[in-house]
């Protein structure tokens, strides 16, 4: 049947009250005259809908509103009375639900055909705190005399109250003296003791209305800190590794790079060293190609025997090289001396050291006359040179 | 000869019936903190919502004799009546076009609700037992089921109204909604499952 189909697919929303007023009316039309319908279903629902509210931080109302109430209900009263009899209650009730709260409370078990089970288990279970509460909610609801109602404030009874301070029962006694009118039977008290009915009140903290929030999700916030904060320790880790990493990477390019400086560098004073003896051996082409050039041969003395030279000089400018072949090797503090003998002295030419690894060791000669036949000794001397030879000599030769 | 104040939430309606002023305390000491909350959580103003709370009282009182005595559920009921009220002043305070001039017909019709004959009898202790299980079932909803939820009960909004909020279609909404409930129940029962 479609209308069967229609009106269950409204059971939901008109159970959580959010129906179009169309629908509304259609649905409430449809109720009124009685017909057939998913009753057991519209009861779960709204039973369900009416549980929502309860999972919210409760927050009892001041207590003067109490006294508003009352005195809202007591002018209430008193145009109710102007207006017409007081009507006769017709409520009726059932032998069952006059039952004990004890039988009572395995009835209601009975909700959601589910909830037996658990309400047993949540008697089982139940905390100390809110056993207390039931128990005060069933005392201060326990029979009272119609007169003298004077509850008896106790921290230990009413332990989740602020203190009440004994000028405030003062003066709460004192509004209740001023609303001494009953609206039956009896007098209609402001019970001080009433507040502390409030058993639902958690420590005193503020009724935040946060938007989409169907009830106190601090546990649901507490969740999501507590998963920022894992984050924030998780981006800490990750960035401590990447950091190490790009440490010990730019270390390793920083030590590769100065190898590779290192050996640029050496390559570099080999470029040098090869340009300065290309220069040279340019030079020493440029000076065998000159007109008048002169080659001396050396030869070796008793000390070096197999030691041999020459010189390669051209007279006209007095520049030449020499160069050494079979010399031993000298103490780093030593080095060969080049001499010439003029005018009956020595001359010095140059201070070699053949580890320099050079080939061709530029000399210039003082002015000397064309056609002098000139002397010349390679002996040992100190690194730093000598004024006269030593007698260790190595090579002579003459140059005519 | 000594006044018995009743224990259950039955016999406290009866005798409100039957204009007992202390019964009427005994059920504002029981409900309000609960109403109060409900209240404030759809109106947030504190003085609308103690406005609320009084007006809720007084239609408690004037028409117990409405309550449907066979449901035995005055929890429902009330809690119901509450949201009805406080939704209904909060559209007023909008002003908003859609709301009907409030008297005694229409109080009667939008604000007394209108309870299913075979409900499930449910006190306010019973709900305190359970609570814990309603939260956690309401957890394991989606956020967007919760938000039908939120947007539909606490504000009081219609299907069509949150269609047009949220940019959907409404059958989306009528369907969203419908489900939503529909898990909600089904993980509350889950959940009693679990824990047993």
């Amino acid at each position: 049947m479609s209308n069967e189909n229609l009106y269950y697919d409204l059971l939901h929303a008109y159970a959580l009250g959010c129906l179009d007023q169309k629908d509304l009316n259609i649905l409430n039309e449809y109720l009124d005259t009685g017909g057939e319908f998913f009753w057991q279903e519209l009861g779960e629902y709204q039973n369900l809908a009416a549980l929502l509210p309860s999972i919210l931080n409760i927050e009892a109302p001041g207590i003067e509103l109490k006294d508003k109430v009352a005195r809202k209900l007591y002018r209430i009263r008193n145009e109710k009375r102007a207006k017409a009899p007081e009507e006769k209650p017709n409520a009726v009730i059932s032998e069952e639900q006059k039952e004990a709260p004890a039988q009572n409370d395995e009835k209601l078990s009975n909700l959601f055909s589910r909830t037996r089970v658990l309400i047993k288990e949540k008697e089982s279970h139940q905390h100390i705190t809110e056993q207390q509460h039931v128990k005060e909610t069933e005392e201060t609801l326990k029979p009272v005399e119609e007169k003298d109602f004077e509850p008896v404030i106790t921290k230990e009874r009413f332990p989740e109250i602020v203190e009440i301070k004994q000028e405030d029962i003062k003066d709460i006694k004192s509004m209740d003296e001023s609303f001494s009118d009953s609206f039956s039977t009896g007098e209609m008290e402001i019970d001080t003791g009433g507040i502390t009915e409030n058993k639902y009140i958690p420590p005193k903290e503020e009724n935040e209305s946060k938007p989409y929030r169907l009830h106190g999700i601090e546990e649901r916030e507490k969740v999501t800190k507590s998963k920022g904060t894992g984050a924030i320790i998780l981006s800490i880790i990750l960035f401590l590794i990447a950091a190490a990493a790009i440490t010990y990477i730019y270390t390793k390019i920083t030590s590769e790079a100065s190898v590779y400086k290192s050996g640029l560098q050496k390559l570099d004073n080999r470029v040098k060293d090869l340009s300065s003896q290309l220069a040279g051996s340019q030079e020493i082409q440029k000076l065998l190609q000159s007109k008048n050039v002169k080659i001396m041969n050396f030869s070796g003395t008793n000390l070096n025997s197999s030691g041999f030279g020459k010189i390669i000089l051209n007279p006209e400018t007095g520049k030449g090289y020499i160069q050494l072949n079979g010399m031993p090797q000298l103490p780093s503090n030593q080095a060969y001396q080049v001499w010439t003998i003029i005018n009956k002295k020595f001359v010095s030419l140059a201070v070699i050291n053949p580890a320099d690894g050079i080939n061709f060791y530029p000399i210039v000669l003082p002015e000397i006359n064309d056609k002098v036949k000139l002397t010349f000794l390679v002996s040992e001397e100190p690194s730093t040179g000598s004024s006269k030879p030593s007698k260790n000599i190595y090579l002579t030769g003459t140059m005519e | 000869m000594a006044l018995n104040i009743p224990s259950t939430d039955i016999e406290l309606m009866q005798r409100v019936v039957a204009y007992d002023s202390k019964a009427l305390e005994a059920l504002y000491n029981r409900y309000s903190p609960i109403l109060y909350t409900l209240i404030k959580k759809i109106v947030t103003d504190q003085n609308a919502a103690e406005e609320v709370l009084s007006d809720v009282f007084v239609i408690i009182w004037r028409k117990a004799n409405l309550f449907d005595f066979s449901t035995g559920n005055v929890y429902t009921w009330v809690i119901t009546l509450t949201r009805n009220k406080a939704v209904d002043f909060f559209k007023r305070y909008q002003n908003s076009s859609e709301v009907k001039p409030y008297d005694e017909a229409y109080e009667n019709k939008f604000i007394l609700p209108k309870l299913s004959h075979t409900i499930d009898q449910l006190d306010i202790k019973t709900a305190l037992h359970i609570k814990e299980n309603v939260e956690s079932a309401l957890n394991r909803l989606t956020d967007a089921q919760q938000y039908v939820i939120y947007l539909g009960y606490y504000e009081g909004l219609t299907q069509k109204e949150i269609a047009e909020r949220l940019n959907i279609p409404l059958p989306t909404v009528k369907s969203k909604i419908k489900i939503a409930l529909s898990n909600l129940k089904e993980n509350l029962v889950k959940g009693n499952d679990n824990v047993e």
